[in-house]
């Protein structure tokens, strides 16, 4: 199986086979008995094994109608915001936090030749609602100015997103403290002196 | 030549419980937040598959295959995402490969920068009588390469993988002069017998997330010069 995008003219199922999957898929054409639709009775969707249907769709079927997601097609790529090219992305340290506005560390990380470090404030308002809690000293966001295309037009745009990452946790610490003592050991002193 | 869309993805094989995927899932564990989750939208969550937007987060979850995908920078919420999920709430889930994918459209300057582009990426002397009517064809009848998928082989102490781009022409961006790129950089986990789970993946994950999208973006630039 690959790793690859479901892209616009494929999809790769659980077995590997390529199948032209649709949004939505009766039970009728599923059976191969669209033109029996008046005839539909329980006695007919009865008579389709689940075994039957899971050999054609890859999946298990408990109703009559299965839903899954569709390749996207190119309509949905021309007409979904999206990011082009032209974005400058900052990585964000949160160094304090007011009441209204936090102080941050700012460094580049594509879509500029700058390499020093930028200080600047902003206020929490630009922070999702939901991610104020995020915002604490040490926490880190990232800054995009960019351009988006939108169903054919170009728009300007800026996101402040919070990260969220994982927890740290014991050993993951330990790991890094015997990381620091190996870097350490392995300093060949002036003084000829032992960490 | 400005990248018009551009799509990030990563897709983890393994084994996977599609069902428990769900918005209320994600928010309880502090993966997205309760705005987020509340304005989410559910296309199916099954027992085989799951599938549903968070944000401008797309999450589908298989038995054997677990992806997120999004359209709008910043990407690294992708590496977030997975790495909480899989890194801190299921470490011990099998994940045997996994796959950072980029793809973009954009525009070559003109219809006939396009072929060129085409007939020098797949040249038409080694089709034969076919290549020789091709080479003939012209305006709305005009034919040539439709995809051309390129391998690098991409082996390491701990995961074995590669480095495949995919050229097209695009249709979402316009039928005579749009141009899809995909690249996907693939890795197979070695099994040492130690390492089996999401945490070695997500380790790997998270030290060649960068770097390959950035080896992404040189051929997708490199494609896009050649375009302009």
């Amino acid at each position: 199986m690959s790793t690859s995008f479901a892209e616009e003219r494929e999809f790769i199922s659980l077995e590997s086979e390529k199948r032209d999957l649709k949004r939505f898929i009766s039970l009728s054409k599923l059976t191969g008995h669209e033109n029996l639709d008046a005839d539909d009775s329980a006695e007919r969707y009865n008579a389709v094994s689940n075994s039957d249907l899971k050999n054609m769709l890859g999946i298990e079927v408990f109703w009559g109608v299965v839903r899954r997601p569709g390749p996207i097609t190119a309509q949905q790529v021309r007409t979904a915001p999206s990011s082009t090219s032209k974005v400058v992305e900052w990585e964000g340290v949160v160094e304090s936090v007011g009441d209204d506005e936090f102080a941050c560390r700012l460094r580049i990380i594509k879509g500029s030749e700058v390499d020093f470090d930028e200080f600047t404030t902003f206020d929490l308002d630009r922070v999702d609602e939901g991610d104020r809690d995020l915002v604490q000293p040490g926490a880190l966001f990232r800054l995009v100015i960019g351009f988006q295309a939108i169903s054919g037009t170009r728009q300007q745009f800026s996101r402040l997103i919070f990260r969220r990452l994982p927890a740290w946790n014991r050993s993951t610490i330990e790991q890094a403290r015997a990381h620091i003592e190996d870097v350490f050991d392995s300093i060949d002193w002036s003084d000829g002196s032992a960490s | 030549m400005e990248i018009e869309r551009s799509h990030w993805s990563i897709v983890l094989l393994g084994s996977f419980n599609p069902a428990i995927f769900h918005p209320a899932w994600f928010e309880l564990h502090g993966v997205i937040s309760k705005e987020v989750a509340s304005a989410a939208e559910v296309s199916v969550v099954h027992n085989e598959i799951s599938n549903m937007t968070l944000g401008d987060i797309v999450v589908t979850a298989e038995v054997g295959k677990f992806q997120v995908a999004t359209s709008n920078a910043p990407e690294i919420r992708l590496l977030d995402f997975i790495s909480v999920v899989f890194g801190d709430v299921l470490p011990h889930s099998k994940v045997r490969s996994f796959g950072v994918n980029k793809s973009t459209h954009f525009r070559a300057v003109s219809a006939e920068r396009r072929m060129e582009m085409g007939r020098s990426l797949a040249p038409l002397g080694p089709w034969g009588a076919f290549g020789e009517r091709l080479a003939a064809s012209e305006g709305d009848e005009l034919g040539g390469m439709m995809s051309l998928r390129m391998r690098e082989i991409l082996n390491d102490e701990d995961s074995s993988g590669h480095f495949e781009v995919r050229i097209e022409p695009s249709n979402a961006l316009d039928r005579r002069t749009g141009i899809f790129v995909a690249v996907n950089r693939h890795f197979d986990l070695k099994d040492d017998g130690e390492t089996v789970g999401a945490k070695a993946a997500v380790s790997k994950l998270d030290q060649s997330f960068v770097d390959s999208l950035e080896k992404a973006d040189e051929i997708i630039n490199h494609f896009a010069e050649m375009a302009s």
